[in-house]
């Protein structure tokens, strides 16, 4: 079992070249900033030059997209080095990457797709998740994904395929409360019976983000503000989660820094209500 | 059905052509994956979407990515064979192929590992020219050309009207390289880029020169190759010295 990880509550944002500018020429009245891991690990130029000054002044967390715990072959040896190396200039908050699999037989879909929840993705995801807290000598957290299929092999539901690999690994978890509503509303389950089953206290950072609509689907587009429905879900489940990490997550349609501290401050008064005395 | 084979299926589903129909949710994950890819494209390819205009540029990213499966883990290394494929698409124009070579190199460069500039004090230290060979700067690429594909590529980037195509008898060479976190790039004449061509495929600085002067033996280079060393230096083109004695 890897060390036990600290709680950290903060309240962030994720770090995105759009915003480079304004997070260096001021401080920014946000406790940390979340990184893709992918994109700093690179051998050089602007990017690295702005997290180093970035980390300067706030804690940061990584957070991958390739890890590809769920599928067979897991994470290759060039991307831990990357990420061991990342991890080692970074020295973040904590690592994380998603319940899924990105790729298989040597393509990459680039994209977090979904593991049918049986025994044998359990034995494939934890010995993964073994594999690289090992090689990181830390915990990971893991995120709970989006999806848009199930599987008619599924034996475990998600919330209790999360729960037994912290049990069997003592990873932590990345609680996405937008993909908890929109793979509730896209597979038809109460997206309280998710978070009542979860571990909360294995839960060490939390995300808010917004979502599209297909046809009958929700889509985790993370190009739109964070929706009612989220916020009225966080907002049931906040008190649960004093212990962890809060942040704002938008990777496309990128608004002004000010549109997401603006959107912060929605997540700090939900996180924090008022008491009355 | 075993988890590899499993997903083996998934994502044959999500590289066919046409859209599987069995379901919302997987035509969900066929369109992010093109999507995701274009999208990577077309961030990268920025002059190259300019000079060939929405609809050209689109169909060309759908084809390329219908025929070139990710196969590294980094969205950001994708589209690399881009301008080779460009190429083979238009074989009588060329300024396309080298603007979408002149993008990606600008784009790899600039995640390149940094370097700082050599102080030219460090030449009068040499003390046996027959062995020193330059280290060249880590973010280098380098192409032959035979379009003014670097005048299109400023331009566009500038929003403004590029000048017309032109197409050179003689090939000239376009280097591209990375200085304090900036990439840039310039064109080299043939004989000047001869030599970088040499110096980058670990030549050592005597032979290089020796090589080049006897291919020209009507001309004096040494004055000539003097100031190309002089701003190879000031441009951060060369950023190291190697003196170590070698017998490759």
């Amino acid at each position: 079992m890897p060390p036990s990880l600290a709680p950290f509550s903060g309240l962030g944002l994720g770090l995105r070249p759009p915003h480079y500018e304004a997070i260096l020429a001021a401080p920014q009245p946000v406790d940390f900033f979340e990184i893709i891991s992918e994109n700093f690990m690179i051998d050089g130029g602007r990017p690295l030059h702005v997290l180093d000054r970035v980390r300067a002044d706030y804690p940061v967390a990584m957070h991958g997209v390739s890890m590809s715990l769920g599928s067979p072959d897991g994470p290759g040896p060039d991307y831990l080095r990357r990420l061991h190396a990342l991890m080692t200039r970074v020295d973040p908050l904590w690592v994380s990457d998603h319940l899924c699999w990105t790729g298989v037989n040597g393509h990459n879909s680039h994209d977090l797709l979904p593991l049918p929840l049986n025994e044998e993705a359990m034995a494939t995801v934890c010995r993964h998740i073994d594999r690289v807290q090992t090689f990181l000598q830390r915990p990971l957290l893991i995120e709970n994904p989006s999806t848009y299929v199930t599987f008619a092999e599924d034996t475990y539901t998600e919330w209790g395929f999360l729960t037994e690999l912290c049990r069997r690994t003592g990873c932590y978890l990345l609680l996405d409360i937008n993909n908890v509503f929109v793979s509730a509303h896209n597979h038809g389950f109460s997206a309280q019976t998710y978070l009542n089953g979860l571990p909360l206290e294995r839960v060490r950072q939390v995300h808010l983000a917004g979502h599209s609509e297909g046809e009958t689907l929700l889509i985790d587009t993370h190009d739109a503000p964070v929706p009612d429905g989220v916020w009225a879900l966080w907002a049931e489940v906040a008190p649960r989660l004093s212990h962890a990490a809060v942040m704002i997550e938008r990777d496309d349609e990128i608004p002004p820094l000010p549109e997401l501290l603006s959107e912060l401050d929605t997540a700090r008064r939900l996180t924090s209500p008022v008491v009355y005395v | 059905m075993r988890l590899a084979d499993t997903q083996l299926d998934f994502l044959g589903q999500i590289l066919a052509t046409p859209a599987p129909t069995v379901s919302e949710g997987m035509r969900v994950y066929h369109h992010a994956y093109r999507a995701r890819l274009a999208g990577a494209m077309a961030e990268t390819y920025a002059q190259v979407w300019a000079w060939l205009g929405d609809e050209t540029f689109n169909s060309e990213v759908r084809a390329y990515v219908e025929q070139h499966p990710s196969s590294q883990w980094s969205l950001d290394d994708y589209g690399q064979d881009f301008a080779g494929f460009l190429a083979q698409r238009f074989p009588d124009d060329p300024e396309i192929a080298e603007l979408a070579w002149l993008d990606s190199a600008l784009r790899q460069a600039f995640a390149a590992k940094d370097a700082d500039l050599l102080d030219g004090a460090a030449l009068t230290q040499v003390s046996d020219w027959e062995t020193v060979r330059f280290v060249l700067n880590p973010a280098l690429h380098h192409r032959a050309i035979r379009s003014n594909a670097p005048a299109l590529w400023r331009a566009l980037s500038k929003n403004e009207t590029p000048p017309e195509v032109l197409y050179f008898e003689e090939t000239s060479g376009l280097c591209v390289w990375k200085t304090a976190l900036a990439s840039r790039f310039r064109t080299l004449e043939a004989d000047e880029y001869a030599l970088i061509c040499a110096l980058a495929a670990g030549q050592g600085f005597a032979a290089a020169c020796e090589t080049l002067m006897r291919d020209a033996p009507d001309r004096d280079l040494t004055a000539q190759i003097g100031a190309w060393l002089g701003q190879w230096l000031a441009e951060g083109l060369i950023t190291g010295l190697d003196t170590t004695e070698t017998t490759a």
